[in-house]
């Protein structure tokens, strides 16, 4: 049988994760060419989600460098219905960029239940600017 | 405004969708099962120092978790159905992903 989800217990000082930075906007990523022709991206909007900028940090952007995904940026989200998966594309709110889902990663012991998304710059002109600049805040 | 599309690119795209809808252009596709094809030179014929004849040649490459793929005779046979001459260059196994990956060289006026 299954089990149902229940929110963890929360006592009046437990720390709760706010999601004060804007909104993220997860798709879908989906091929809409004419069979034999380029692939080109059509993007389907999964969920609307507000979001908490988190640090990149120095070893986590040299070692995506290094496996080819080059992070530019990691929000943390809150878990939604729609189950969010790695290749989705993300638009955020202080941004014109498109990023690609590199990684999700679960919160633990943090309310309510979030998710860690690591994400890559799509637009090429962007990612050039995020290597010269450094990337991160850490 | 849309490319438009080629008389040459056409014939190889018709040729291939026979076949299945689950063709690409140069980009591969996220399936277990698809063709992707490219045009990657030229063998025009020459003669009274003028191009007197447009050939271009390409590759199509079968990316397939199938053992014995339908598809791999199905493509020559529409192939020669839409005059395109081709010749079949192998199969590998990629043992890390677990696809079969046929590679076809073909020639189109």
């Amino acid at each position: 049988m299954a089990v149902k989800w229940r929110a963890p217990y929360r006592s009046n000082n437990a720390v709760s994760q706010t999601f004060n930075d804007g909104l993220a906007s997860v798709y879908t990523v989906t091929n809409a060419a004419q069979p034999g022709r380029k692939p080109e991206h059509a993007l389907t909007l999964k969920a609307t989600l507000c979001f908490d900028e988190r640090r990149v940090g120095v070893e986590r952007f040299y070692q995506s460098k290094q496996a080819q995904a080059r992070i530019a940026r990691v929000v943390r989200v809150p878990k939604s219905d729609a189950p969010i998966l790695e290749q989705d594309a993300v638009r955020v709110t202080d941004s014109a960029l498109t990023y690609r889902v590199e990684q999700v990663q679960s919160v633990p012991d943090v309310y309510p239940a979030c998710l860690d998304l690591a994400l890559s710059c799509v637009d090429q002109a962007a990612q050039q600017a995020t290597e010269e600049g450094g990337g991160g805040n850490g | 405004m849309a490319d438009t599309v080629p008389a040459w690119a056409e014939t190889i795209i018709a040729a291939h969708t026979a076949v299945t809808d689950a063709v690409s252009h140069s980009e591969f596709l996220k399936s277990e099962r698809y063709f992707v094809w490219d045009e990657d030179g030229a063998n025009d014929l020459g003669a009274n120092n003028v191009h007197a004849e447009h050939a271009v040649s390409g590759t199509t490459e079968l990316f397939t978790k199938r053992e014995f793929d339908p598809w791999v005779k199905a493509l020559g046979k529409s192939f020669n159905a839409h005059g395109v001459a081709w010749s079949y260059d192998g199969c590998t196994y990629e043992e890390d992903t677990g696809f079969y990956h046929h590679s076809w060289l073909w020639e189109v006026v």
